[in-house]
């Protein structure tokens, strides 16, 4: 069976559980798990202290509440119901206000098998005073904070909600009972200065010039931190090697109201979101290129939408992209210069349904292998097919047969860049993969590379690299930041959207020897720029 | 070496049996050699073009083999397969041009059906975690098994027809392979969904 485990440790400004702070409808608690009840999570269990077993009785209906005996015991009693049945494992705060999209976009989505809610940092605002950090790698969680352990260079803010897969409960009820038997009678040596130490940073954070709403909201974490049992667990479940991936939060409201006034604030906030529009905005890659992110996702959303509205399934759009292209291709396999313009215009209407299909799937929550598999493989033959017809055309209004010579040229070009990502990708995985974490009584982190701590954090590498290449890396982390040179970065690796518009732009206004010779080119640069950066990378 | 990489490659019988030995030899370091040779032997001016060509050639194939048997390098293992693949389509690409105008199409047919073939097994590792059966790759060929073949018939001047027959073979028996897989994949994902059991980790 299905169990959530709802951690209602966190005091409302006014005494209580914040987690019965009352909404317009109901309470936060009962709201959570209303949702959680939705995504088929039978059995709900609220842990809380003993002086609020009966106002969360009250709050969240019909659920089991019970009042371990602090850290140790919450620790215990998580153990306990982790070994108790099969099915996802929930654990999270009872006091989390959130569109009902995010809570299913977690427990439902089946890329997420055990894994957490996380939102990411922006580029312009760090994170907050007293936010629980985590870093990720290669999609996978590396690192996670707790009130006793720190993380050397966070890239993400976990929200909270953590989901543990059917088959990774035994783990979790194993990881558990170790932090239950290491907190108990007394916290192990060093948690007590790294709890003061982030206390610190809270109380710093909130001495400064801190508009009253945020100081009170530090105020409140302050209180539920050192018993977070949430984090700590998390923190367990990331240094035994669990693989933890993340659903992320995009535009979707999320809050931790810890008053009543937050709780207004927080709902009238969410009440001014339009939530269809965030779930569209939240259904675009994050990390695309240039030219889709600014000259086709901004309207192929929309077309997304519609989709939706008229119950087409992502499949179904992909296939619809591939006949576009197949024209495009018997367009250009004419070789005039009606088919050449006519074949570019189609090439970027099937480039746009491509764009469509994907962003179709994240919008409705419909995922599955062979959709994932066939829009991988389409996209390839359209390319590849578009190439090959470039050339009957070239051929047929009499140019050389040499130009299947560029064109196998360009294939072979583009198929060997892409498995020098697919390799590269793979074998960062397998590093991720096999990292050792830090134990999980040390606060710190061990084993940290530079990669992922800040310099002056850690020592530089004794290895001998030279110092070129490390300031040449650096370098380009400076340019990540900066907004027009990230983006060229990006336009540089020639990622499929520059090369549909290179193919377009060069067949119908040159020709298909043009559009050969220019995707050689730039190809080749690409390939120069990816590989020696990648060199380097894996040689530091 | 990692599995994955080593899946990348797209060994066929000669290499995968060269894997079970091991040589004394880093694998990126012979690989390159392998490539440079078969570079060398078509882009410089030597005598008898063609005899270099082919000696290019069979140099990278037995490089490349001698590679499938090496130690892996601790940080940059992942260029090898990248090193294979590139080298297998120049192959191809020399022979072809060396072997005149109506080998051209034939020989973009070819790459795109042994293109397709190298994507299926990383999308097919990526989502259903298992790649292609190994008779696939053996009945294929592999990589050094259509670059010895297609040597050989560049050797005795029948590359057109050889390269035409090898195109045919392989796509064909990659695509129906694969195509049946998907299908398999796809009825057991449809009868997930029918029967409510939405939990991926319920799959079998």
């Amino acid at each position: 069976m299905s169990t959530a485990v709802l951690q209602a440790v966190a005091p409302s400004a006014s005494g209580g559980p914040a987690c019965a702070l009352r909404l317009l409808d109901g309470t936060l608690a009962g709201r959570l798990a209303g949702q959680l009840r939705q995504q088929r999570l039978d059995r709900i269990v609220v842990l809380t202290r003993p002086q609020w077993t009966d106002a969360c009785r009250a709050a969240v209906g019909n659920c089991e509440v019970e009042a371990p005996d602090g850290l140790a015991g919450a620790l215990e009693r998580i153990s306990e119901l982790a070994d108790e049945d099969a099915g996802p494992f929930v654990l999270a705060h009872a006091e989390l206000l959130m569109h009902d999209e995010l809570v299913a976009g977690l427990i439902r989505d089946p890329r997420v098998a055990t894994g957490i809610l996380a939102a990411g940092w922006s580029e312009h605002s760090g994170p907050g005073p007293c936010h629980t950090g985590i870093r990720l790698s290669r999609g996978r969680v590396v690192a996670a904070e707790s009130a006793y352990h720190r993380v050397a260079r966070g890239s993400a803010d976990f929200l909270g909600v953590c989901k543990v897969a059917g088959r990774d409960r035994g783990r979790l009820a194993s990881v558990a009972g170790e932090l239950a038997e290491m907190v108990d009678p007394e916290l192990p040596p060093g948690w007590g200065d790294e709890l003061e130490r982030k206390v610190r940073r809270c109380t710093d954070h909130i001495g400064q010039d801190q508009t009253t709403p945020v100081r009170r909201r530090a105020e409140h974490q302050l209180e539920t931190l050192r018993d977070d049992v949430v984090s700590l667990t998390l923190v367990g479940l990331v240094r035994r090697d669990v693989a933890l991936t993340s659903s992320y939060r995009r535009e979707l409201f999320w809050e931790r109201p810890l008053s009543r006034e937050q709780v207004r604030e927080a709902q009238r906030r969410m009440a001014a979101i339009d939530e269809s529009r965030v779930l569209l905005d939240s259904a675009v890659k994050v990390k695309d290129g240039f030219f889709t992110t600014f000259l086709v996702s901004p309207y192929s959303k929309f077309v997304a939408r519609w989709c939706a509205d008229r119950g087409l399934t992502p499949n179904q759009v992909t296939t619809i992209s591939m006949a576009m292209g197949l024209i495009a291709a018997a367009c250009f396999a004419l070789g005039t210069r009606a088919g050449l313009i006519a074949g570019a215009v189609l090439l970027q209407l099937a480039f746009t349904a491509d764009c469509v299909d994907g962003q179709l799937a994240r919008y409705s929550r419909q995922f599955s292998k062979l959709g994932a598999w066939l829009d991988s493989v389409f996209d390839r033959g359209k390319e590849y097919v578009v190439y090959a017809a470039l050339a009957l055309g070239g051929v047929r209004i009499g140019g050389a047969p040499s130009i299947w010579l560029l064109a196998s040229a360009a294939l072979a070009l583009q198929t060997v860049r892409h498995h020098i990502d697919f390799a590269y990708a793979a074998e960062q995985r397998e590093t991720v993969a096999a990292s050792v974490h830090g134990p999980l009584d040390d606060p710190g982190e061990a084993g940290v590379t530079f990669w992922e701590a800040m310099p002056d954090e850690l020592p530089l590498p004794q290895r001998g690299v030279s110092d070129v290449a490390r300031l040449g890396i650096r370098a380009s982390h400076a340019f990540e930041r900066t907004s027009v040179l990230k983006w060229m970065k990006r336009i540089v690796v020639l990622p499929i959207g520059e090369r549909f518009a290179l193919i377009s732009v060069t067949a119908a206004v040159f020709s298909a020897r043009v559009t050969f010779l220019s995707l050689l080119f730039w190809g080749v640069v690409a390939a120069a720029y990816t590989v020696t950066g990648r060199v380097l990378r894996s040689l530091t | 070496m990692n599995p994955t990489l080593r899946a990348y490659r797209d060994d066929g019988a000669l290499a995968q049996a060269a894997r079970r030995a091991d040589l004394p030899v880093s694998s990126l370091a012979i690989t390159t050699i392998g490539v440079v040779l078969l570079v060398a032997g078509n882009v410089l001016p030597v005598a008898s073009v063609g005899t270099a060509s082919l000696a290019g050639v069979f140099a990278f194939v037995l490089c490349g083999v001698a590679g499938a048997a090496g130690r892996a390098h601790p940080r940059l293992e992942w260029l090898v397969p990248a090193l294979v693949r590139g080298g297998e389509y120049g192959a191809v690409l020399w022979l072809a041009s060396s072997a005149g105008a109506m080998a051209l199409a034939p020989a973009y047919g070819l790459l795109a059906g042994v293109a397709f073939h190298h994507y299926d097994i990383v999308y097919r590792l990526r989502h259903l975690q298992v790649g292609p059966p190994r008779w696939v790759a053996v009945a294929g060929g592999g990589w050094e098994g259509r670059l010895l073949v297609l040597g050989l018939a560049a050797s005795v001047d029948l590359l057109i027809p050889i390269a035409i027959i090898v195109a045919v073979w392989c796509t064909l028996l990659y695509v129906v392979e694969s195509v049946a897989t998907w299908i398999a994949v796809a009825r057991d994902e449809q009868r997930i969904v029918d029967t409510g059991e939405l939990e991926e980790e319920d799959v079998p």
